[in-house]
């Protein structure tokens, strides 16, 4: 027997229903924040839910306190952090009473000196400068929030030119910081598009590009996506826990990170001259960096001899040269020979 | 631009939470309406509905209500009953903080007063979390220490190595300002000896001592990154195997490009060179993809640069 679907008039009602008790809890979490921070002593258990106001008191007590515990924990994932307050000696049968934890939800601005302030406000504006930021949004709500909490007016943020990649980049921060799956439709640099979903376990950026690194369920591997290829993306939902030992620093890829199975340990060296702020910004903080001979070595593993070659080249400049292995060195002469031969 | 939709559900009590924050944290309880709206990244329609929806808060048994309103283009917060002020900031954004402070290298001091006052107090005590936020650091050591010589129009002697240099030595410099592109982030400052304007990379500076003395004033050029590299500079062709890697290469002196690529896929464009050794790299780099096409005597000069490379290893 096939079921009768609900007439359209029906649904109307259900989805205006719904409207309403998101309306209703939107108004009850924030009416409870007001009270609770208006009132200067705490407030019992009763007070709370028997007040009309706030709306508790039209289901039933069971139902009221297990919905005042969920709007305490909506609460505290907006940093507003309410207690549970016990006098000294109370009893285990006396009513709970409740205030807002002003340590854990409050900042302190007056730690912050007003040479810091300056500082800090003209640094991160400073760095929102960055093109390809993929926490950008975050860090203009940093700067939103040192700035008020100093009483200083906010500075001009510079805008994003693509709205676009402003809603993109919005959902990759909103499913990144909640750890929730975030699922996507996403154009490879061949114009393919596939959709996918990934666990989000970090966000970088290099050269002005920003990217997300995640597990991929459809290949079960940790994968890097550019943000700027992402065409669409849903709502992120199914939550999941990043490994204890992710490094987003690995995935500062170079060149020479993406050809070949498997990787081959490879060596460079810098002229004791050159800055280690330099040699830093070259290497991104991968591999590792020792003294040797009369310079600096930087050991790496790499997947592509021939582009790590390449890459040495375009810093001979500073000095950079080529150490270990044998056929990396080769590469480097042959990819100089060629130059050559096309300049001859 | 489409109409932002309505608010409603955790981002409406997001943005009421943040209004009234920065409501309190004015000294006279009032934000000007447009900026605010820019401020809390919402519409003006949408900072209305949130006004709106503060105005419905009361407390019965007080009496109190939460009295805000907007008029001619600010919204006023009347009272002390509903001010709320500035919260810390949230697991995520202390992480963001941090690496942005790690990454401008910013001093101790300075972090440990600003992540006792902004983050939440679990992070400040909390075991190291996994890294999950990166970028390169294109700031070297001393961001801070240059960026109060120029709030404090102190004269600086920068130990710096040019792309000339083979090793880093003293220049003195008036600084002006930091600016920053997609790969690298500079000082714009004068050089005293040479009374001239320069600019110098954040990540080449290899020390920065305060002097005793003021800068001067000097005949500022308020030119871009790219403008000022390639001021006086050298002008070649060089040839690309494909658009798309003459796209990829994102060189800040490329003028313009020399229509459509030739049979071979080929593209020419013009390029404007303050330092030749830089376009050699990229050339020897590219393994004979890349080639400087003219003048004749920069490719005789490519050779014998590559000749000088190439017995660094015996």
């Amino acid at each position: 027997m096939t079921k009768t679907p609900t007439p359209p008039a029906g649904r109307e009602v259900q989805q205006s229903a719904r409207e309403n008790d998101r309306q209703d809890a939107v108004h009850r979490i924030l009416n409870l924040l007001f009270i609770l921070n208006a009132s200067r002593i705490p407030l019992t258990t009763s007070q709370i839910l028997d007040d009309e106001e706030l709306g508790y008191s039209a289901t039933k007590r069971e139902s009221a306190m297990k919905q005042f515990k969920r709007d305490r924990q909506k609460l505290e994932s907006l940093g507003i952090v309410v207690a549970e307050v016990k006098e000294r000696g109370a009893s285990e049968r006396e009513e709970s009473s409740w205030a807002i934890d002003q340590e854990r939800t409050h900042a302190v601005p007056r730690l912050i000196t007003a040479d810091d302030a300056d500082l800090l406000a003209k640094a991160l504006t400073d760095h929102l400068l960055s093109p390809g930021l993929p926490y950008r949004r975050p860090l203009e709500h940093i700067v939103a929030k040192l700035t008020s909490a100093r009483g200083l007016t906010p500075p001009d943020l510079p805008g994003l030119l693509d709205a676009s990649q402003d809603n993109v980049l919005e959902a990759v921060w909103t499913a990144f910081s909640l750890r929730l799956k975030l699922t996507f439709e996403y154009e490879n640099a061949r114009g393919e598009a596939t959709k996918r979903t990934v666990c989000v376990y970090g966000l970088f950026s290099v050269k002005g590009v920003s990217y997300l690194a995640g597990l991929d369920e459809k290949s079960s591997q940790v994968r890097t996506f550019r943000i700027d290829r992402i065409q669409r993306v849903w709502k992120p939902k199914g939550t999941y826990a990043i490994p204890a030992d992710f490094d987003v620093t690995d995935f500062l890829f170079f060149t020479f990170d993406f050809e070949g199975a498997s990787s081959t340990p490879a060596a460079f060296s810098f002229p004791a001259s050159v800055p280690r702020a330099e040699i830093e910004a070259v290497t991104h903080g991968r591999g590792t960096l020792a003294p040797h001979a009369d310079g600096v070595r930087w050991d790496i593993d790499v997947r592509d001899l021939d582009a790590a070659a390449g890459f040495c080249l375009e810093h001979s400049q500073m000095g950079m040269t080529p150490l270990e292995p044998p056929l990396l060195i080769d590469c480097w002469r042959n990819r100089i020979s060629k130059a050559v031969q096309a300049h001859a | 631009m489409p109409r932002k939709p309505a608010l409603h559900g955790d981002a409406l009590i997001g943005t009421c939470i943040e209004l009234l924050q920065v409501l309190s944290d004015s000294p006279t309880q009032t934000a000007p309406f447009a900026q605010t709206a820019t401020l809390l990244q919402v519409s003006e329609d949408q900072l209305t509905s949130a006004v709106d929806t503060l105005c419905g808060l009361a407390h019965r048994q007080s009496g109190a209500r939460v009295a805000v309103f907007i008029e001619d283009d600010t919204i006023s917060l009347l009272g002390d009953v509903a001010t709320f002020h500035a919260i810390r900031l949230s697991l995520q954004e202390g992480m963001v903080l941090a690496h942005v402070l790690n990454l401008l290298n910013i001093d101790a001091s300075v972090r440990e007063r600003v992540e006792r006052a902004m983050l939440s107090l679990e992070t400040v005590d909390a075991t190291p979390q996994p890294d999950t936020i990166g970028s390169v650091s294109i700031y070297g050591r001393f961001y801070q220490q240059i960026e109060i010589a120029i709030q404090d129009c102190v004269r600086l002697i920068l130990t710096y190595r040019s792309s000339n240099d083979t090793a880093p030595r003293p220049r003195t410099v008036d600084p002006l300002a930091i600016k920053q592109d997609r790969d690298a982030a500079y000082l714009i400052g004068w050089d005293v000896e040479k009374d001239a304007q320069r600019l110098y990379r954040l990540d080449r500076i290899d020390n920065v001592a305060y002097t005793d003395d003021s800068v001067e004033i000097h005949p500022w050029e308020n030119a871009s990154i790219q403008q000022s590299l390639t001021a006086g500079a050298l002008k070649a062709t060089v040839s690309f195997p494909s658009k798309e890697t003459l796209e990829q290469a994102g060189w800040a002196g490329i003028a313009d490009t020399d229509g459509d690529a030739d049979q071979n896929g080929r593209v020419r464009a013009t390029v404007y060179i303050a330092d030749e050794e830089w376009l050699f790299d990229r050339v020897l780099g590219s393994g004979g993809q890349i080639i400087i096409e003219s003048p004749s005597d920069l490719r005789q000069r490519l050779v014998e640069y590559a000749h000088r490379l190439a017995s660094r290893i015996s």
